[in-house]
Parts: C-alpha cells; sequence; structure tokens
C-alpha cells in the first residue's frame, strides 16, 4: 500500500487533482446545477490578499480530511471554490452560492472581506466561518450569531502577549508605537485590566525612514515594554535604528500571522511575537498536522492555513456528530463540544462573540544556526496561557457584543 | 476450563503485558522511557528498580509474548519494534515498523503483532516469526492506539484526529466497521468476556463505551475533572472496575463497569500515561511522563502504596512474570 505522504506536494500553483476540487473556478450558478450530490456544501471565498495562498492550502487540507472522515459514515462534503476577482464581487457570488445549496460559507482574509461574509451569512441564514480578520470590531459592536471565529482576535494577540509580559516578565510600564488605533485600543485597554501603565503613546507614519522623533519621545518616557503595531515592511527599518539607538524596552511585534511577520534573519529581528500557529510546533501532535501540511504542500503550516483548516475539521465533525443545516451546526457550535485542534486542549467557541478560545504562542528571533531553523526567523518560546483560556481576553465591555 | 475461558485468560495475561510466571520468580514490570532511550525493570514485589535495558531511540509502546520471554517496543525514531529477551535483558532483534511507531498490540497467541502506522493512516498486521508486515488497512486520520479482543477476533484502532475507531475483523485483514467515539480517542481496554470495549478520549475527557458485539458506542462516561486528559485504560481481571490515567490531570479514575460511573480519582504522578495490572489485580502500575516514575497503586486500598523513580520521560508499563 502506497503511503499517502509519498505524493508529490502540491504547490500553490498546482493543479487542483482530487474530484472534490473539481468545482473549484466554477460559478455558483453551476454549483447549483447539481443538487443532492453531498450532504453538506462548504465554499471558500477567499479574494486575492496578503493571507490568500495560507487559507487556501488550510482549506484543502481541511476539506480532504472532513470528507475523508465522512465517507466513512457513508456522507460527503463538497467545497465551492468560486473565483473571487475582487471584493466587490464577494457579496453576489456569496449570495449566489447560498441560492445553490452552499450553507457554510470560509473566509475573511481581511476585515472588509469578513464584514461582507458575515452580512450575507446573516441575511441569508447561513453560517460563516472567519478564518483570517482578526478585527475586534467584528467580534464586538458588529457581532452575529451567524459568525463563528476561528482566526485569533486582535485581542487574543496583544492578550497573550501582555499576560507574558505581567505575569512572566513582570513589566507594567509600556509604550504603544502604530499607526492603528484598533491596536492602540487593544493595548489600551489591556493596560488598564492588568494594571499596566502607558507611560507614551507614539504615532507611526507609514514608509517614513527616519524613526528618530519617535524613539526620542521613547527614550524620554523610558518604558519597560514597548507595542509595535507596525505594517511590516516598516518594521525592519524601525528594528534597525531601534537597537541603534539603545533603547532597552522589551519588544513586542504585533502582526495578524506568521505570513506577516518581517523577512529578517534572527540577527536582526528582535522582541516578541505572539502568533496563533507555528510550524516548529511539536506537542500534542501539533508535529502530525505541521507534517502532513508540509508533505503536502511543502510550505509551513501557519496560523492562516491552521484556521482554515480547523474551519473545515469542526464543520465535518458537526455533519456528523448535529446534523447539516446551518442551525444544526450553529447549534452544535454553540454547546462547547470540544474542539481538537492540536493544541492539547479541548477548544471551544464563548458564547458572547462565537470567538475559539484557544492558546497563542509567543515567537522571538531563532537562535538556530543559519540554514538550521527551518525556514524560519523566529522559534516558539512560550504557550500562552498555560491555566484557563479566558485569561488572554479583556473583560467585557458593556458595548461588546452578546450574542 | 472450556477453551473459550483458556482463550479469554490467555488474551488477558497477554494484554495486560503477563505471561506464565515460572515457579518461585517475582512479577518485574517493564517501563519505556521515552527521552531515556531505555526500559526500567521493576520488581513489583519489593517495589523497587532492579535493572534498566537500553533499547533504542524513542522507546513508547509495550507489549510482552505470552511466554514472557520476549519484550516488544515500539522505537519512534528508528521506525522499529525493537523485541528485548527479557532473560538476558538486551535488544535481539528489531522489526520494521513504519514511520514513527507509537502503539502496538499482540495477538492472544503472540503470532502477530497489530500496529498502527500513523504517517500512512493505516494499521498493520506484522508475522512476529518472520518479521514483516503481512497485511496493511487503512483507518482513519493519526491512528494511534491498538488492543485485541479477548477471543482475538477483533481489532480496534484509534484514529485522533477523525475521531473513530475502525473495527478490524482478524482473518481476513479487514475493516468491518468505524465508530465515531468523543475527541482525540487514544487506547482501547476490552471487558475479560470481551463484551465491552472502553476508548479514552484525551480532548473529549471521556470515555467511550462500545458494545463490541453491536460495533456500537453505548455510552459516554464524561470526567469531570479539571485538566483530565484520559490516556491509558486497563480493566480489572474481575472486569468490575476500568481504570483510566488522566495526563495532566495527575489521577487515575476508576469506573464502575457496572453502572459506567467514576466512582473516585486516585492521585499518583504526574502526567500518568501508561497502565498495567498485576495478573491478580491487585496491584495497579502507572507510568507518569513528567515525574518519571512508576506509581504503584493497591486496588483494593484505592491508593498509591509506593513511587519508584523511572527514566526520562516515562511512557508505557507492562507488567511480567
Amino acid at each position: 500500500m502506497k503511503p499517502r505522504g509519498h505524493r508529490h506536494p502540491e504547490t500553490q500553483a498546482g493543479a487542483l487533482s482530487r474530484r472534490r476540487f473539481l468545482f473549484g473556478g466554477l460559478s455558483a450558478g453551476l454549483l447549483a446545477d447539481r443538487p443532492g450530490r453531498a450532504d453538506l456544501r462548504i465554499a471558500l471565498l477567499n479574494p486575492p490578499g496578503p493571507l490568500a495562498p495560507s487559507i487556501l492550502r488550510g482549506a484543502k487540507m481541511g476539506i480532504t480530511e472532513a470528507d475523508s472522515l465522512a465517507q466513512m459514515f457513508g456522507k460527503r462534503i463538497e467545497l465551492a471554490l468560486p473565483s473571487v476577482p475582487g471584493p466587490e464581487r464577494l457579496a453576489s457570488v456569496a449570495s449566489d452560492l447560498l441560492k445553490g445549496g452552499v450553507t457554510v460559507l470560509v473566509g475573511g482574509g481581511d476585515e472588509p472581506a469578513a464584514e461582507v461574509l458575515r452580512e450575507v451569512a446573516r441575511e441569508g441564514r447561513a453560517l460563516f466561518l472567519n478564518v483570517g480578520s482578526v478585527s475586534d470590531r467584528m467580534r464586538m459592536e458588529r457581532c452575529d450569531r451567524h459568525t463563528f471565529h476561528l482566526h485569533a482576535s486582535l485581542q487574543m494577540y496583544v492578550g497573550a502577549a501582555g499576560f507574558w509580559l505581567v505575569e512572566e516578565k513582570k513589566l507594567r510600564r509600556w509604550a504603544v508605537l502604530t499607526e492603528s488605533d484598533e491596536v492602540r485600543r487593544a493595548v489600551i485597554a489591556l493596560a488598564e485590566a492588568r494594571g499596566a501603565t502607558l507611560v507614551e503613546d507614539a504615532l507611526a507614519v507609514s514608509g517614513t525612514s527616519d524613526w528618530r522623533p519617535p524613539l526620542e519621545r521613547l527614550r524620554a518616557a523610558a518604558p519597560e515594554a514597548l507595542w509595535l503595531g507596525l505594517r511590516a515592511g516598516d518594521v525592519p527599518g524601525f528594528l534597525q535604528q531601534y537597537a541603534q539607538a539603545g533603547l532597552a524596552g522589551e519588544l513586542v511585534g504585533l502582526t495578524p500571522d506568521a505570513v506577516g511577520l518581517p523577512k529578517l534573519d534572527g540577527a536582526a529581528l528582535s522582541g516578541v511575537w505572539p502568533l496563533m500557529w507555528h510550524h516548529t510546533l511539536e506537542k500534542y501532535s501539533a508535529r502530525d498536522l505541521n507534517s502532513r501540511h508540509r508533505r503536502r504542500f511543502a510550505e509551513p503550516l501557519d496560523g492562516a492555513s491552521w484556521s482554515s483548516w480547523a474551519a473545515f475539521k469542526l464543520v465535518g465533525e458537526a455533519l456528523l456528530r448535529a446534523g447539516t443545516t446551518p442551525q444544526a451546526i450553529l447549534e452544535y457550535f454553540e454547546s462547547d463540544p470540544p474542539f481538537d485542534g492540536h493544541k492539547g486542549r479541548p477548544l471551544t467557541f464563548r458564547k458572547r462573540d462565537h470567538q475559539l478560545r484557544q492558546p497563542m504562542y509567543l515567537a522571538q528571533a531563532s537562535k538556530a544556526p543559519p540554514g538550521e531553523s527551518d525556514a524560519s526567523p523566529v522559534e516558539v518560546i512560550a504557550e500562552v496561557p498555560r491555566g484557563d483560556l479566558d485569561a488572554i481576553f479583556l473583560p467585557p465591555r458593556d458595548e461588546g457584543c452578546s450574542i | 476450563m472450556k477453551r473459550g475461558t483458556l482463550v479469554a485468560a490467555a488474551w488477558w495475561a497477554v494484554s495486560a503485558g503477563l505471561a506464565v510466571r515460572p515457579a518461585g520468580a517475582q512479577p518485574l514490570a517493564y517501563v519505556s522511557n521515552e527521552w531515556a532511550n531505555e526500559i526500567t525493570v521493576i520488581d513489583v514485589a519489593t517495589k523497587t528498580a532492579v535493572a534498566t535495558i537500553p533499547v533504542g531511540k524513542r522507546p513508547r509502546g509495550l507489549g510482552l509474548s505470552p511466554d514472557g520471554h520476549h519484550l516488544y517496543t515500539a522505537l519512534g525514531s528508528e521506525d522499529a519494534i525493537a523485541i528485548v529477551d527479557t532473560a538476558e535483558r538486551k535488544v535481539i532483534g528489531k522489526i520494521p515498523a513504519g514511520s514513527d511507531p507509537e502503539m502496538f498490540a499482540l495477538s492472544p497467541d503472540g503470532s502477530r503483532i497489530y500496529a498502527s502506522n500513523e504517517d500512512a493512516n493505516s494499521a498493520s498486521a506484522i508475522d512476529v516469526r518472520a518479521r514483516r508486515v503481512i497485511a496493511s488497512v487503512p483507518v482513519g486520520i493519526e491512528p494511534e492506539g491498538v488492543a485485541v479482543s479477548p477471543d482475538g477476533k477483533w481489532i480496534y484502532v484509534t484514529s485522533e484526529s477523525t475521531h473513530t475507531v475502525s473495527v478490524i475483523q482478524n482473518r481476513p485483514f479487514k475493516v468491518v466497521a468505524t465508530l465515531l467515539v468523543a475527541s482525540r480517542p487514544r487506547e482501547t481496554a476490552f471487558t475479560p468476556d470481551g463484551s465491552r470495549a472502553y476508548v479514552t478520549a484525551e480532548i473529549g475527557g471521556a470515555i467511550s463505551v462500545i458494545d463490541v458485539r453491536k460495533k456500537a458506542v453505548i455510552g459516554t462516561i464524561r470526567l469531570e475533572r479539571e485538566g483530565a486528559r484520559p490516556k491509558g485504560v486497563v480493566v480489572h481481571p474481575n472486569g468490575k472496575r476500568a481504570y483510566v490515567s488522566t495526563g495532566s490531570g495527575n489521577e487515575v479514575a476508576v469506573i464502575d463497569t457496572e453502572t459506567d460511573r467514576v466512582l473516585t480519582y486516585i492521585p499518583v504522578g504526574r502526567r500518568p500515561w501508561g497502565l498495567a495490572l498485576t495478573r491478580d489485580g491487585r496491584f495497579l502500575l502507572t507510568a507518569n511522563g513528567v515525574s518519571e516514575d512508576v506509581s504503584i497503586i493497591d486496588t483494593e486500598a484505592g491508593r498509591v502504596v509506593a513511587t519508584v523513580a523511572a527514566g526520562k520521560g516515562a511512557w508505557g508499563v507492562v507488567v511480567g512474570p
């Protein structure tokens, strides 16, 4: 018997050879012409974007595994992969898919796309599984019962690093440098919740090559920790000037995913970076999951791939344990089924905002010699939190969501 | 004694890691130490470690031949199952076992090893004498625990990622049913009469109860205990109790098989995984991976009566003659 792992890896540009991907690229209308062929139809809406390749890989692995499980019990899950050239067509494509029998939409590589899919799912009484957007707004004032978030929220990224700063490093004098209001709000809220003091709130100007003005303000404020919410392209220049300035504060870098990590080698990368997955994780069968992904795609499994894979796996389990209708799947997700995401703990959705509770990971520049770090500039140094998964969330606020 | 009873007795001896004990000898337990690459030998009577046996890289799953002469251990980093001569206390051979073998089970007569092949999502039957794979079948994703029914007819293989148990018929070697159990199933133990099987589910925090004849899940026992991650499971020779190691829960759950309810929890060392009972069921041993020791429980008293140091990453345990 030929082991599955001996197949040639699928590259990003590789053909979708398996039958279940034959619908890839077909319009929603064509899918609607094939009624009754599957027990559950699920669509990935994945407009071009930084996370799109990762989300696609995760979806391909997830649907393979979910359908494999379904077939053991005489059922089938079908994936629709419509072409979505841009966000302006997203709503109409998604609506057509629902009319054609799709009941679960997966996607949300960024906030605008996630907003569109949430709205389409709400109106169509279908489900939307967000696998890319970190937006806290989506989980708070714009939350909806038909939307579930597999991807970690910005609050979780900030909360994980903040937990580590306060509980492990005992650092409570913070500064933030960002152009993002959402990052600023998250850090300020966390400081209040964790008893930290924000001693400097510096505005970053994207595209600048001269970081001396904010660095001088940071020098004067002397924070113990600096939260860095910069665009990926701005990070290398800032890190270089931060090192040259000789500032001592612990750096915490925020990126929505490992995909967004600055392309720097270990010598040039500093600070601690919260991530929701990393391809060097080994415990709790993470090694097996990482290995399966790498064998198939010759690419490391990152956070967006993990979210996407998890979405399909969850739906596959819901099909067998609960049923095929959106309402049955929704109620199943709300019933706290212990999801196994290879993170060593049962993962469940928070009732108030449908965010999947999960451990996060803190990474820093890899200490492995060049060439031995498995193409990764970072290595995981901690899992956060070790105890109650709610510890990395902020206390609920009045304007928050309550589903 | 009827033939069926004899077969069942032989099965129980094998599945519990027992064999015919020579007169005057003391029962010995064998503990695989995943990160020390060795087996710790414990004299159960004196409750002391009496030897260590270097076996190869990353030993985890264990099994004993019916006569107790051979100990088998899966070497995850060598893609092999090592054969240890228990009298000489040294490795006398290795059987190729596919990529990263973890768990396996011996047939009641000791002629076959049934192993899960995690990377290939398959289960294999290995001829022990010929030292080669003679049959293989696809199962769920990430196959893990393997157990053989008392009559040797059924092999149960758990698959962690699909939450399934593949029910494999022995001859011919084929999957005849797939059962959906609680999340991330790890190990299986049959009752001595072969009527039921208990399957631990690590992330589900539960034990699925299977009616063997019906090939159906008939119940789920939830461990309402913070941090409990059910891993190992054994059934007492009298069939009245099942014991489940709870991993990070650092306890053993005691289950009444009549009611399928948890009777009590017994604190043991840190991260107990492997479990084994002595032949008379008097003592239960747990391999504790983080505290790197073995807890010996008096099953009648319901408490730990001794703790014996093992090696780094104590993983599995079997009790021999």
